[in-house]
């Protein structure tokens, strides 16, 4: 019955990215939701754990599912945002010709997140991670007539294949079973890549140059949680090896940290989104390392809802704008679009961690935890960046929703197709974060903290209402200040507004060089051509202008061969 | 008259095919008629060592020989008539397409 | 006696192929060829192989040189004088017959002597080809059968219905004959 499920779940986004059609793959990703809220019914009543081995690869791999709270959790949850997102690229991709094909692509991305999150193994796991990395390259790269888009494509794809590249390096010690820090290190390494932690961070911005639901489902449900889910997955082997656990909290913190400052001075709407998806990812991260492996899968679920719900928000602000992304152009959209600011009120909320929404659960236990634990640096970083969190959110809302200086025009309505997963997403950010911790935490996952949560008063709260409450005096009461502040220091601000000069020191730092040393050695490899195979190639062409002579296609030559033989022939005879 | 006396014979008369069939550089035919010789030859020495060791296998042979000669004279014959409609003449010189 | 013939018809061989090789004259090649056939037929008889003695002259002499002069005749190329190679060929000859004599006569054999045998030559044979080596017998008719629809494929033009030998046209009456009205007491001049 659960295999069932589970299988109806897995292979039903395949399904639909197999036929070609417009409604096929949303039918099947609704169905194969409806499959996995049965699913996650039926463990409930009966909660088991244990892998089930469909068949051997090679005698020695196993493939198969594994079925436990974890897999299971992450199943329901992937199908359930992918089938909102669906539903709400039916219509924001209307316009497109080739939506059929994006339809498929985004079924194609869930069915390998699916094939990651339930497999037994690494090798399986592998898998999807590769495939993962694929559709990401093909969704980021959707609008490949545009050059941005096209490049943004390739360096994801890169970035990627770094961590896979790591990963790999991981399987193979993991293997052998010797050398358990340089594993732990590769497979931090690969998470890194995959979850956008700070240094390879530099393809997330860039992936905004897909369209939105693209957007959404990477950053919400599917690509970037690959990382975490990773390390989630081997947290058994990762806690035998405790530096590895200091290094990825601090990794996490400082992440963290960066991201939500460089989301606070972007200009570009999805971008401040996408670091403020690598600052929470970063608190994932900061949660494993501190060994709060549930802590960190509830914190991942909650991000998920909220940060779909303000991607598919801000992809209906996009729409509304016709293409606009700038949040310096925008403004007073509160009024027009009171269905949209609601959602994306919710969602930053969400984000902020204010109190009864879901942000505010996980985020308070993780911070909870790394206060119980002692980690005072981590806490630090955890609650600057809930501060800055709060100054960015302000800052979107204000700009966006509030501001004066608003586009003005009429706007169309928003379509019901956009509405209603961002109501739905709604009603689930508020409600998600109470069901994970009473009914959800409590029976499958054994939350640690069972007590409500009380650390120092809800300090956490305090700080983000804090970072609103600068926001909204910068923006909204003492609207020069921010300005007065960039012409006062402007360096700093180019610093921040170039993200931290990432781009050209990954230019500097690896790009230059490995030209370089790519022109070194096509050179060298020119040369050795020349005097390796080349000359073979040389030496056999003379011999054969030489042996060529030899055939001249005269019958009375060949006979002269032939004689000759005969006469050899028979010296050899009389001689012996 | 012996055994050896045959073999030099048949020798003395294969290389004379030999020799003609080098020598002559212009008649297609003339090949054709050194062949012939050549199969001569053949012939004498398969006559003869069945005829001195007493078994009939060598007379078998060469009636499959003159078999195999006749046929080869009809085709080598219709080739030379197709070489003369095209080229209209019959020079073994001229022939050197095989040249690769 | 049989020495003698032995000899007589060696010589003869030997001299009838050397002229049918090296005579200039294509035609005249053909009829010495036709004269080493009969050479050779004759030694078949000394060694008591009838059977291929008049299988030979049937054979070659009836189909094969008669084979080869009516192609001398339909094409018109026994004219040209034939030239030769003449010194590599010989010196390989040369190489080959002195080859060959060491090996033949310096090197011991065990030389066996003629067997005569009561039973007639061509009932032996026959009860041999029809028995032991009638499926390289019935080959050998196969083999004859493709070479005759090679003979005729080759030679096959398209778009004809009718075979004819167009190559009668080559050799006109008046390449070979010429009519002329002499002059009384003059004769002809050419």
């Amino acid at each position: 019955m659960l295999l069932s499920f589970l299988i109806l779940t897995l292979f039903l986004p395949l399904f639909g990215a197999l036929i070609p059609g417009k409604y096929v793959p949303v039918g099947c990703l609704l169905l194969g939701t409806l499959s996995s809220l049965l699913l996650v019914i039926t463990f409930a009543a009966d909660p088991m754990s244990s892998p089930v081995i469909l068949f051997k690869w090679m005698g020695a791999i196993d493939w198969g599912l594994s079925i436990d709270a974890m897999s299971v959790t992450m199943v329901t949850f992937i199908s359930l945002i992918s089938c909102l997102v669906h539903v709400y690229a039916l219509e924001y991709m209307a316009e497109d010709s080739r939506q059929r094909q994006f339809m498929g692509l985004l079924s194609l991305f869930t069915f390998f997140m699916l094939i990651l999150v339930t497999a037994p193994t690494l090798i399986q796991l592998f898998v999807g991670w590769e495939g993962v990395g694929v559709c990401s390259y093909f969704l980021i790269g959707f609008w490949f007539e545009k050059e941005a888009a096209a490049k943004a494509a390739l360096r994801a794809f890169i970035m990627n294949r770094v961590g896979d590249f790591f990963f790999i390096l991981g399987i193979v010690g993991h293997f052998w079973g010797t050398f358990p820090t340089f594993v732990g290190v590769s497979f931090l390494l690969a998470a890194m890549a995959k979850s956008a932690q700070i240094g390879f961070h530099l393809w997330l911005p860039g992936s905004m140059e897909g369209p939105t639901p693209v957007s959404a489902l990477i950053h919400a449900a599917t690509l970037v949680t690959a990382g975490i889910f990773l390390l989630l997955k081997l947290s058994p082997f990762l806690e035998s090896v405790p530096p590895i656990l200091t290094v990825a909290g601090y990794v996490g913190g400082v992440t963290a940290l960066f991201g939500a400052v460089m989301a606070f001075f972007q200009k570009d709407l999805k971008r401040i989104l996408a670091y403020s998806t690598a600052s929470q990812l970063g608190i994932m991260m900061m949660a494993i390392g501190l060994g709060a492996v549930n802590a960190a899968l509830f914190h991942l679920i909650t991000h998920g809802f909220f940060k779909a719900l303000l991607f598919l928000g801000a992809g209906v602000v996009i729409h509304l704008y016709k293409g606009e992304q700038d949040v310096t152009r925008m403004g007073a959209l509160g009024v027009k679009a009171p269905v949209v600011y609601a959602a994306m009120l919710v969602g930053f909320l969400s984000l902020t961690g204010m109190p009864f929404f879901a942000g505010f659960f996980s985020k308070e236990m993780i911070l909870e935890i790394a206060f119980h634990q002692g980690s005072f640096v981590l806490l630090t970083l955890a609650l600057l960046t809930a501060f800055m969190t709060g100054l960015y959110a302000t800052r979107v809302m204000w700009r966006v929703f509030h501001g004066g200086k608003g586009k003005q025009g009429s706007f169309g309505k928003v379509s019901p197709l956009l509405s209603t997963p961002l109501v739905i997403l709604s009603l689930l950010s508020l409600a998600i974060g109470y069901i994970g911790y009473a009914v959800w935490g409590r029976l499958l996952l054994s939350l640690p903290f069972p007590a409500p949560l009380s650390f120092s008063g809800h300090i956490t709260v305090w700080v983000s209402f804090a970072g609103i409450f600068v926001g909204y005096a910068l923006y909204g009461v003492l609207p020069h200040t921010s300005v007065f502040l960039k012409e006062k220091f402007p360096a700093l601000h180019t610093f921040f507004v170039q993200e931290a000069y990432g781009d050209s020191l990954c230019q500097g730092l690896f790009v230059k060089p490995f030209q370089r040393f790519a022109k070194a050695m096509a050179f060298l490899e020119g040369r050795i051509d020349h005097d390796g195979p080349m000359a073979f190639v040389r030496g056999a062409r003379r011999i054969h202008h030489i042996l060529g002579r030899l055939q001249t296609g005269h019958i009375c030559h060949a006979l002269y061969g032939l004689v000759l033989g005969l006469v050899a022939l028979l010296l050899y005879g009389v001689c012996q | 008259m012996t055994f050896l006396h045959f073999l030099i014979l048949s020798s003395i008369v294969f290389i004379i095919g030999l020799v003609g069939l080098m020598m002559n550089r212009r008649h297609l035919i003339r090949a054709l008629l050194a062949l012939e010789v050549l199969f001569l030859s053949v012939h004498l020495l398969f006559v003869s060592s069945s005829a001195f060791l007493g078994d009939l296998q060598g007379q078998v042979m060469s009636l499959f020989v003159l078999g195999v000669g006749a046929a080869e004279v009809a085709v080598g014959l219709s080739l030379l008539v197709l070489f003369y409609r095209r080229y209209q003449r019959t020079d073994v010189d001229d022939i050197a397409q095989l040249k690769g | 006696m049989t020495e003698i013939l032995f000899y007589m018809l060696a010589v003869g061989t030997i001299g009838c192929t050397m002229a049918a090789l090296f005579m200039p004259q294509v035609m005249e090649s053909v009829l010495f060829l036709i004269g080493a056939f009969f050479n050779v037929s004759g030694l078949f008889l000394l060694l008591g192989a009838e059977f291929l003695a008049f299988v030979l002259i049937i054979l070659n002499v009836g189909a094969v040189a008669l084979l080869f002069l009516f192609i001398l005749m339909t094409l018109n190329v026994s004219i040209t004088k034939g030239g030769f190679y003449k010194k590599p060929p010989m010196v390989i000859g040369g190489l080959l017959l002195i080859e060959m004599g060491v090996f033949l006569i310096l090197k011991e054999h065990t030389v066996p002597v003629l067997v005569k045998t009561t039973q007639s030559n061509t009932h032996a044979l026959g009860e041999v080809l029809y028995t032991h080596y009638i499926f390289p017998f019935q080959i050998m008719g196969v083999i004859l059968l493709t070479a005759m629809i090679i003979a005729v494929g080759l030679l096959w033009e398209k778009g004809r219905r009718h075979k004819r030998q167009e190559h009668q046209s080559d050799v006109k009456a008046s390449d070979r004959l010429t009519l002329t009205n002499p002059e009384r007491g003059k004769g002809i001049k050419r």
